[in-house]
Order: structure tokens, then C-alpha cells, then sequence
């Protein structure tokens, strides 16, 4: 077990800047997820972390000791890949001791960290066979497998979960979890799956073109998202951006959103800062996840406050526990996450209240939080 | 078609599956006649080396011997006159194995490892590397004669066995570093990256991992290779003196001689000697190219 520290990494091919001075430390036992759409160097970054690419500047420490000139065997790391990678000429036993048989671990020593891996993780019955005998998930527990039997100081899975269907991937999901929670090794995890990362995470880094968005917990992430990004990619369905105005209505800063032909839409801001009242005026961009929205109807009293309006419902989407209404708010199409009794329909107009505690505002220009 | 029109409705059965049948027929006829053809060559030459000499001039191309003899079998492989020495064919198929055993497993070996560091271990320029191998295997053999001679002479090879084996592995260089590395293209890298983490070095993965997934296409390359160079008249006739030339080119000289009686049953019993050699390659490790190939087929 180890901290590992990543000091102003830079990555470069050719011209082409893939990492951009990245810089984080991951602390001892530590589940960090690294997560962002694809090619946004998020598995670089793990290649070099593993030693397998080499960083244009920067340098990456295990523990305290810089590793960037140490060969990817020396490193104490094992690696979970998104094909498995497991040798497909050796059978299963071969295939988790290859790394210490190659490093010529005695016998006797080899076996009794076989077996411990093999109870772990209930492969014991499979040792026999070749990959091309195991089911997706099977080849998984294997591959994990490899990389525990050496006891490594950190785990780096890249993508390990992808190429299982749906439910096995939840069900692996949970083992990965239980496993960390269990050995309480340092992991660094790729995903491009914001729900694998949100689950598994004790911290997240979301990245995109080579920079890191934000580092933070899973919940922080979640409820405050550091720029516009982050808010589209964290969460499903995503948050919802509309397109909006600061205003002040009876001295208190309020978000104003247009609705078509209806007037403005005012929702009054409870937190509002001097600095937000600065900025009256300006245009914004108002974040908030479906879940902000509640079917209050019009005409139960406080209907005409500011947090509550009427919209038409352009479409809706049971999903069993909730109830999803798609509705036009700002010139764009806003999410709601309804409780699944809701009483909407299709092409009617129907009641919302909007909880603005929890609304981010960003800078449409810029795409930055406030 | 025929399926087509019939699962439509009523015509069960019968009509059905005589059409089938019909079908079936025309297409293994179709298949026999053209066995026939492409096999008939072939059994002119079995049965013309098992005739007499008066046998072949009184009877018919086609006609089975009138009294079988393995004669001519034994005088090719012992006795028949290449040149001036009549020791037979023997000496010479020797000298072909000694060449091509050694030929086939060096230009396998390193067209595996040319195929492994051109797809796993890119350095800059790789793919102009390959693209020059390529170009090596469209150079007609004509045109590498007098520089080879000259290399060999260089190299005090010339007219040796060792010579001839250099000669074959330059040449067949270009193609099993294509097969390779087309076949290396299709293993993950990740595999790599995995043993790398695990601890093996460039050879430990070369031997331990790519190798042994590799049987489909060392089979297909061997095929190739040992067909190539068995066959091979030229670079024999060039590269090579006396007793020490390929039996491609002693076959020549049994044939082509222009002494006495042409002696047909000999010339047949000697051509078919030289080709075999080919046949049961084919025959052996055909069998074994089709059960690599569903072995690879399940990916791991």
C-alpha cells in the first residue's frame, strides 16, 4: 500500500499536447477514479502511472520515490485491463502465477498465494481451463486475479467493467467495491461510465482534453460541479443548463428564464452573495439536476411564488421508480425527475416547483461555476 | 431458390427433397469431373513409372501396366545417371533437406521476430521498414542473381550449402516477416503491456506468449516456405556445383540428358521423388493448419 503522488505531468505526441500539467496526489488506500469521455487522456495518464508510457515532463511517486525512470516490473503496481489481456495459450493457474513464475518465486510460495487469490475471489474450480473456456465474467475474476496474487502497492484498472453486459457489470461492480473495502489498496480506476464512477469512488478526477475539471468527492462532484462540463457529464439523465439572466426582484437576486411567450420566469436565488449581486444583469447559465424539479401544481396556495411555474410537458418517460418529464424552459429541452405517481401528460400543461437551493449557476462564456 | 419456393406451402416432402437430391448430384458430378481432370496428369506419371520401357512404347497414355515394376523407382533413387555419376537422385534429395530444413526454420524464426518487433516494440520509421521488406518480395529472383553471387563470393560461400541456405532466408525474408506481422497485428497489445507489468522482457514474451499463439501462421509459413524452396531451380543452379546442387536441378539433369533411350518411366519415378517432398508437407501439416485454426479462434 502506497500513496502515489502525479507531479506536473505532461504528455505530448508530436505536436499533439495529450496531458496538460497534470498534478494530484492519491493518498494511502485511496479508490480514485479517473473518469472522462474518450480521448481525454485519461488512460495515458494510467499508462504512464503503470510505467508503460513514459511522461514528456513530470514525474509520478509511489510512496515518496520517484518511479519515472523505473521499468513497469519494479514499479510494484498490477494492472486490470478492458480485453482482460489474459494469455490465451496458459491455462487459468499459469495465467495468475506467469508474472512470479517469471520472476521466479519458489514453488511453494507461488502456491499459497495461488490459492489465497483463488478463494478470494472463487476461481479455485476454474484453474485448470483456458481463457477461451471462462465466461466475460469469469475472465474478469481472473484477471483481477493476476493482479492480486502479486500484492501489489496499487491496483490500476483500465475500463475493466466494459466489456461485461449490463448486469454482471453491476454485480462485478459491488465485488470491486467489497475488495477495495476489504484489502484497502490504493486504486486508480479509468471508467468513461460516470455512474462506475460515482459508485466506486472515494474521489473522482474528471477529465477532459488532458486537464483535469475537478478532483473531488463523489457527492461534491455531484452537487457542485466546477464548470459546465462536469455538469453534462456527471449524472444521468444529465444536469439540465438552461440559458438564463441574473435580475434582482424586490432586492433579492433572482434568476430570470425566458418562457415562450409567457414572459420571464423568475426563481429567487436563497444564497445569493454580494458577488452574485454584482453580476445582475448577466447572462448565466442556471444548472440543475432533474431531481430539482418537484410537479407541485399551480393553485395550492404558494403556486405563484418564484420557484413554482407552468409548463407544457413535451414528452415523459416512466423508468419505474421515477417519472421523467421533458419540458421546454429557456429555448431548451429541461429534464424533471418526477415521482413516478406524477400526474402529467403528454402535451399538457403542468405544474413544477423548482428547488433552487440546489441550482449551480455557470458563466455561459466561459463555462465556469460562480 | 429451391428452399425458397418450396417452404411456401403444400409441395411437402417429396418434390422437395428430390430437387435437393438433384442438386446435390449435379454439383458432386461437376466436382468428380474436375478431380478427374487435375488428377489425371498425376496418374499418367504413377502409371508410367511403374511400366517397362516396351510397356510405354506398345500401349496406350492411359493404360494401366501390363506388369507392374518398381524398377525405374530404384534406378531413380540410386542409380540414374545425373551427369557423369550414376548414384541416382538420393545424394541430391539429402542435399535438398539439408538446405531446407535449416532455410524454412531460420526464415520462420525470423520473420516471427521481424512480425513481433514491427507490431509490438514500433520504433520510428517501422512502417517504412515493412513497406521496403515488402517491396523485397516482388524483386523477381533474375534480378538478385549477380549481386547474390557477388555477396556470396564475398562471404566465401559460394557453391556451399550454407550459401544456398543464406540465399533462401534473404529471399524468403520479405514474405514471412509479412505473414507475421499481419498476423501480429491482431493481438491485442494490452497481452504486451500485461507481461510487461507481469515481468517477462522482449524474449521471455517473444517465446512465452507470442510463439505459441502463433501455430496457425507458422504453419501457413512453413507450407509456404519449404514449398518455395524445395521447388527452387534457379537459385540451385546458380548458388550450387557438382554434388552439392538440389535435387531440383539433378532432376533437370536426368531429364534434360540427351544420351540414349529417353527413358520415360525413369523420368516420371524421379519427378514424382522430387515433388513429394511437398505433398506430405501439405498432406501433414494441413491437417494441423486446420485445428490451429480453431484453437485460435477461441480468443482468449
Amino acid at each position: 500500500m502506497a500513496s502515489l503522488t502525479i507531479r506536473n505531468v505532461v504528455k505530448r505526441f508530436g505536436e499533439n499536447e495529450v496531458l496538460k500539467n497534470i498534478d494530484f496526489a492519491i493518498d494511502d488506500g485511496e479508490f480514485m477514479v479517473l473518469v472522462g469521455p474518450s480521448g481525454c487522456g485519461k488512460s495515458t495518464l494510467l499508462n504512464i502511472i503503470a510505467g508503460l508510457e513514459s511522461a514528456s515532463e513530470g514525474d509520478i511517486l509511489i510512496g515518496d520515490n520517484p518511479v519515472g525512470n523505473v521499468h513497469p516490473k519494479d514499479r510494484d503496481i498490477a494492472m486490470v485491463f478492458q480485453s482482460y489481456a489474459l494469455y490465451p495459450n496458459m491455462t487459468v493457474r499459469n495465467n495468475i502465477t506467469f508474472g512470479m513464475r517469471v520472476r521466479k518465486t519458489p514453488a511453494a510460495e507461488i502456491d499459497e498465494a495461488l490459492n489465497r487469490v483463488a478463494d478470494l475471489l472463487q476461481i479455485s474450480p476454474l484453474l485448470d481451463r483456458k481463457p477461451g473456456q471462462l465466461s466475460g465474467g469469469q475472465r474478469q475474476r481472473v484477471a483481477m486475479g493476476r493482479a492480486l496474487v502479486r500484492d501489489p502497492k496499487i491496483f490500476l484498472f483500465d475500463e475493466p467493467l466494459s466489456n461485461l453486459d449490463a448486469k454482471l457489470r453491476v454485480e462485478m461492480r459491488t465485488e470491486i467495491k467489497k475488495l477495495h473495502q476489504r484489502l484497502g489498496t490504493t486504486i486508480v480506476y479509468v471508467t468513461h461510465d460516470q455512474i462506475e464512477a460515482i459508485t466506486l469512488a472515494t474521489r473522482i478526477a474528471v477529465m477532459k482534453d488532458g486537464i483535469v475539471q475537478q478532483l473531488d468527492t463523489p457527492q461534491a462532484i455531484y452537487d457542485t460541479p466546477s464548470n459546465a462540463f462536469v455538469a453534462g457529464f456527471m449524472g444521468s439523465p444529465s444536469m439540465n443548463l438552461i440559458p438564463a439572466k441574473l435580475a434582482e426582484n424586490d432586492g433579492a437576486v433572482s434568476v430570470q428564464v425566458d418562457q415562450n411567450g409567457d414572459g420571464p420566469l423568475n426563481f429567487s436565488l436563497p444564497a445569493a452573495d454580494e458577488r452574485l449581486r454584482a453580476k445582475v444583469g448577466a447572462p448565466v447559465l442556471l444548472g440543475l439536476r432533474p431531481e430539482a424539479f418537484g410537479d407541485r401544481r399551480p393553485g395550492d396556495g404558494q403556486s405563484q411564488a418564484p420557484d413554482y411555474f407552468s409548463a407544457t410537458v413535451d414528452m415523459t418517460e416512466p423508468t419505474g421508480p421515477d417519472m421523467l418529464a421533458m419540458i421546454t424552459l429557456g429555448g431548451v429541452e429541461v429534464t424533471a425527475r418526477l415521482p413516478a405517481a406524477a400526474e402529467v401528460r403528454t402535451g399538457s400543461a403542468s405544474g413544477f416547483s423548482v428547488d433552487m437551493s440546489k441550482a449551480v449557476l455557470f458563466d455561459p462564456e466561459t463555462g465556469e461555476r460562480f | 431458390m429451391n428452399d425458397h419456393v418450396s417452404g411456401q406451402g403444400f409441395a411437402v416432402g417429396g418434390a422437395n427433397s428430390t430437387g435437393r437430391l438433384a442438386g446435390r448430384a449435379v454439383i458432386y458430378l461437376v466436382l468428380g469431373l474436375f478431380m478427374l481432370y487435375f488428377l489425371a496428369p498425376f496418374y499418367v506419371m504413377v502409371v508410367t513409372s511403374l511400366k517397362t520401357l516396351d510397356d510405354i512404347r506398345l500401349g496406350g497414355l492411359m493404360s494401366l501396366p501390363a506388369e507392374t515394376t518398381l524398377a525405374p523407382w530404384f534406378k531413380a533413387w540410386s542409380s540414374a545417371c545425373v551427369g557423369i555419376q550414376c548414384e541416382g537422385l538420393r545424394g541430391y534429395f539429402w542435399n535438398s533437406v539439408q538446405m531446407t530444413v535449416p532455410a524454412v526454420i531460420i526464415s520462420t524464426l525470423l520473420g516471427a521476430l521481424n512480425g513481433y518487433v514491427l507490431t509490438k516494440w514500433k520504433f520510428p520509421g517501422a512502417n517504412l521498414v515493412f513497406a521496403l521488406m515488402l517491396f523485397g518480395c516482388f524483386i523477381p529472383f533474375q534480378v538478385v542473381l549477380m549481386p547474390m553471387a557477388r555477396t556470396l563470393g564475398f562471404l566465401g560461400l559460394a557453391g556451399t550449402v550454407p550459401g544456398l541456405i543464406l540465399v533462401h532466408v534473404v529471399y524468403g525474408l520479405g514474405f514471412t516477416t509479412l505473414f507475421f506481422r499481419n498476423y501480429y497485428v491482431s493481438i491485442p497489445d494490452e497481452l504486451i503491456k500485461a507481461a510487461t507489468i507481469d515481468g517477462a522482457g522482449f524474449f521471455t514474451i517473444f517465446f512465452r506468449i507470442m510463439l505459441p499463439l502463433s501455430i496457425p501462421i507458422i504453419v501457413v509459413t512453413v507450407i509456404w516456405q519449404f514449398t518455395q524452396i524445395w521447388n527452387d531451380f534457379l537459385f540451385g543452379v546458380s548458388f550450387s556445383a557438382g554434388g552439392g546442387q538440389p535435387i531440383t536441378v539433378a532432376l533437370n539433369n536426368i531429364v534434360n540428358s540427351s544420351t540414349g533411350v529417353k527413358e520415360y518411366n525413369l523420368d516420371m519415378a524421379s519427378a514424382i521423388i522430387t515433388g513429394l517432398p511437398t505433398l506430405l508437407v501439405y498432406v501433414l501439416a494441413g491437417r494441423y493448419f486446420i485445428r490451429g485454426l480453431t484453437a485460435g479462434a477461441v480468443k482468449g
